[in-house]
């Protein structure tokens, strides 16, 4: 492994790979060991969730949003996923010399809106320029911090477990890649890029029952589920017919080959919760108008092999490896 | 890789037949095609509409499979191109 | 139309079929029948049609994958044209990731060579036309579902003018290499499953052959389980009565004489050769090329490739490590599980063999549907 490839930002193996060779032994501490979608640190007020995210994705205005809705969003959400309301954040911006002011306004415009809609405040940030060609166009991180509300910590998984997700896969990977690609026209391929903010009131409800929560941005559901049960001694199963897509990701994803299960979302979670708790919770996250199509997608079973593996119909069945099998560049 | 997709003609310029799949449409490529008609299913593969997709074939090959539901305990005899006599 | 195309996945239906299909198969014989389709290996994988038949009906899987079945020395010329600043190349998918004597056209993309994947080769158009300083080179590989799309391409492109598109040739037809695996016999192939869209193309027709100077029944069959399940029956039933014809389960799809205009371009473009077939050999009159008359689209008349020497035994040190079996499970003699290295040394992400590479590979279909009991 002597130089970066595309395969070490996709979010999968190697990814996390690099995390541990290059980064974890160097700033070890027990918070960013964890390896969660954000650090929970225990301040004098109680608990706070802290994250950061940077964004490079292209096209920067796409189906659904732009890099900063997208930024914005994507803090946030690794915060509500860590069981924490969102409340302030950071932006730093990099940006290519000769890029639109015009439109950087409107990306702000969208960084504004998402923002506020959540109740999140943007209290400081940086912007740095590099000359034509050291960037493309605009890069932009954020960096979150929110308090941790009601009752939940990750904990264990055990076998009976639940897994749900809050609405339909894929819609951000297959909208972008549609967005590059121009297969399909007057599609209804829109990224599902949207601030999770509107889970947490039901997490505050739920979260004694909440096992761990996650969003499957890069590399997908998938990979997300190999992540989560890594290191424990259990496995996942699945059931394909369950897994909620809507019909234009589903005709893309046939027409070109691709797998619900590894394109990029980026405005949904994927909660594992106690088996008894699953229909409540699902009952719950329907009756916010955001989370109208979660589902109860499958269960965790007792497998010292890690595997995650699909029901498909006819009683076929496949493995989803921990990598996604595809690789979509600046996703994300 | 043979995946050819069905989708339905919503209309014709020249040689491209918009198609519509859940969801979108496509730009389907008909040089391989006389006679298609905005209605028409046609297959799909790398852009370029293999075949115009036989309805009342569909329905034929669909009874003869529900037949075999009917006929658990019948073996079919000698069989034509479509399935017990 | 697409509620009743739905219902060819009905599980009761696939039922009766089942129920029909162990009645004629008593188990004192052993069928075996074998397709030779990338995609009816993958339907048979994920919808899981071995564990569903009886023991004693063996679906066999042949050489239809055509990235699978695309020599060593192909990928490498295809490798050293990415390598040249004149050249923009044009490929499906499936191809980037297959192992060259020491690279792949993915690691070429990442160094930071113009290779754009495509879903229809019409895409190279407009790819000409915006870099009219470079040439654009279409990677042909693929059976004759996708042929005619790249002659027609060529074709399209000859009309508009350009003088810049040109097709680095590797295509293949499938019924000699069904002839082929007939005559070696080591397979004891009882019947063909036929290629859906394929025969869309050559028509149902173009298997008579086989049944007549080989007595094997042959059944055009569909994608979807149904279909599959409706086209072993069929051939179980012949095999019953001692008959050897062909037959059309795909008849919404599948006419006797094919598709006459794609049959016709593929004529008027092209003149059979002998070509090789990776893992297989030499296969007699399998190859199509382009005629001398159309030579000036074939990017070797226009350029000297200097391609790697081919490494006899090849790739990054994986590709044909001692154990590879692939020869073997594309002619149908052996399964994926029969390879010592499938699953343990060989997986989709560090691949020994071409069958694990391509996603219609056997062994990658194989690895990806693997049960949890397994």
């Amino acid at each position: 492994m002597e130089r970066i490839t595309l395969a070490h930002g996709a979010g999968g193996t190697k990814s996390r790979q690099l995390i541990e060779k290059v980064f974890l032994p160097r700033f070890a501490n027990p918070e960013l060991c964890k390896l969660s979608d954000g650090a929970v640190l225990g301040l004098e007020g109680g608990n706070y969730a802290f994250t950061t995210d940077t964004h490079v994705i292209e096209p920067i205005f796409f189906s659904g949003g732009d890099i900063g809705k997208l930024a914005v969003c994507g803090s946030i959400n690794d915060l509500v996923v860590c069981g924490a309301k969102p409340m302030w954040m950071s932006c730093g911006f990099v940006l290519e010399e000769g890029f639109n002011i015009s439109e950087l306004e409107r990306i702000a415009d969208s960084m504004a809106s998402a923002a506020a809609a959540a109740g999140v405040k943007i209290v400081t940030g940086d912007t740095k320029v590099v000359g034509p060609g050291q960037a493309d166009k605009i890069y932009i991180n954020t960096t979150a911090i929110g308090q941790v509300v009601g009752g939940y910590k990750p904990k264990a998984l055990e076998a009976g477990d639940k897994i749900i997700v809050t609405g339909p896969m894929g819609q951000h990977g297959s909208a972008i890649f549609n967005d590059r690609e121009k297969l399909l026209e007057n599609s209804e391929l829109v990224s599902d890029c949207a601030s999770l903010d509107w889970m947490v009131p039901v997490v505050t409800e739920f979260g004694g029952a909440i096992k761990v929560m996650r969003d499957p941005t890069r590399g997908g559901l998938g990979v997300i589920l190999n992540e989560l049960i890594c290191g424990s001694s259990c496995g996942v199963e699945v059931t394909e017919n369950a897994l909620p897509v809507t019909a234009a990701t589903r005709s893309l994803c046939e027409l070109v080959g691709f797998d619900p299960f590894y394109l990029p979302c980026e405005g949904r979670a994927v909660i594992i919760t106690w088996g008894d708790a699953a229909k409540d919770l699902v009952a719950a996250l329907k009756s916010c108008g955001s989370g109208k199509d979660s589902a109860i997608i499958g269960s965790v079973l007792a497998d010292s092999r890690n595997r995650v593996s699909v029901k498909t119909a006819f009683g076929g069945s496949r493995l989803l490896a921990d990598t996604a099998e595809l690789m979509l560049p600046r996703i994300c | 890789m043979c995946l050819a997709i069905p989708m339905k003609i919503e209309s014709i310029e020249g040689q491209i037949g918009r198609a519509s799949i859940p969801g979108g449409q496509y730009a389907a490529r008909l040089d391989f095609l006389d006679n298609v008609k905005v209605g028409d299913y046609v297959l799909v593969h790398a852009g370029f509409a293999i075949e115009i997709l036989d309805e009342a074939e569909a329905l034929k090959t669909l009874e003869v499979l529900q037949e075999y539901e009917r006929l658990s305990s019948e073996i079919p005899g000698r069989a034509d191109s479509s399935g017990p006599a | 139309m697409k509620d009743f195309l739905a219902k060819f996945r009905d599980e009761r239906t696939a039922r009766g079929l089942l129920r029909n299909i162990r009645q004629l198969a008593p188990s004192d014989r052993v069928y075996r029948l074998m397709e030779v389709c990338g995609t009816h290996t993958v339907s048979i994988y994920r919808f899981g049609m071995r564990e569903l038949l009886p023991a004693n009906v063996e679906l066999l899987s042949g050489p239809g994958c055509p990235v699978c079945v695309t020599d060593l020395a192909y990928i490498d010329k295809a490798i050293a044209l990415a390598r040249r600043e004149d050249v923009l190349l044009v490929t499906f998918g499936d191809l980037m990731k297959v192992p060259g004597s020491s690279s792949s056209l993915i690691k070429e993309r990442g160094r930071g060579r113009r290779i754009k994947v495509v879903y229809s080769p019409i895409e190279a158009l407009p790819l000409a036309r915006a870099n009219p300083d470079k040439k654009v080179v279409i990677l042909a590989v693929g059976f004759e579902t996708t042929i005619p799309a790249v002659l027609a391409t060529v074709r399209q492109g000859q009309a508009d003018g350009l003088d810049n598109l040109f097709l680095l040739t590797g295509h293949k037809i499938i019924p000699p290499a069904m002839k082929f695996l007939l005559q070696a016999g080591a397979a004891r192939i009882d019947g063909f499953i036929c290629p859906g869209h394929v025969s869309t193309i050559i028509g149902s027709r173009a298997y008579e052959f086989l049944a007549k100077d080989y007595h094997v029944p042959c059944v055009v069959a569909g994608f979807e389980p149904t279909d599959i399940l409706q086209a072993v029956l069929m051939l179980l039933v012949q095999l019953r009565d001692g008959r050897s014809e062909v037959e059309n389960q795909y008849q919404r799809a599948v006419r006797p004489e094919g598709n006459p205009k794609a049959l016709a371009m593929m004529d008027r473009y092209c003149r059979t050769v002998d070509d090789h077939w990776r893992g297989i050999g030499i296969i007699p009159e399998s190859g199509l090329r382009l005629r001398d008359e159309f030579g000036r689209w074939d990017i070797n008349s226009v350029l000297d490739i200097q391609a790697e020497p081919t490494r006899a035994k090849a790739g990054p040190p994986r590709l044909g490590e001692a154990g590879c079996i692939c020869g073997q499970v594309l002619q149908g003699l052996a399964r994926p599980s029969d390879c010592k290295l499938f699953a343990k040394v060989c997986t989709p992400e560090e691949p020994v063999g071409a069958c694990m590479v391509s996603s219609e590979g056997s062994c990658a279909a194989a690895y990806k549907h693997r049960r949890l009991e397994d």
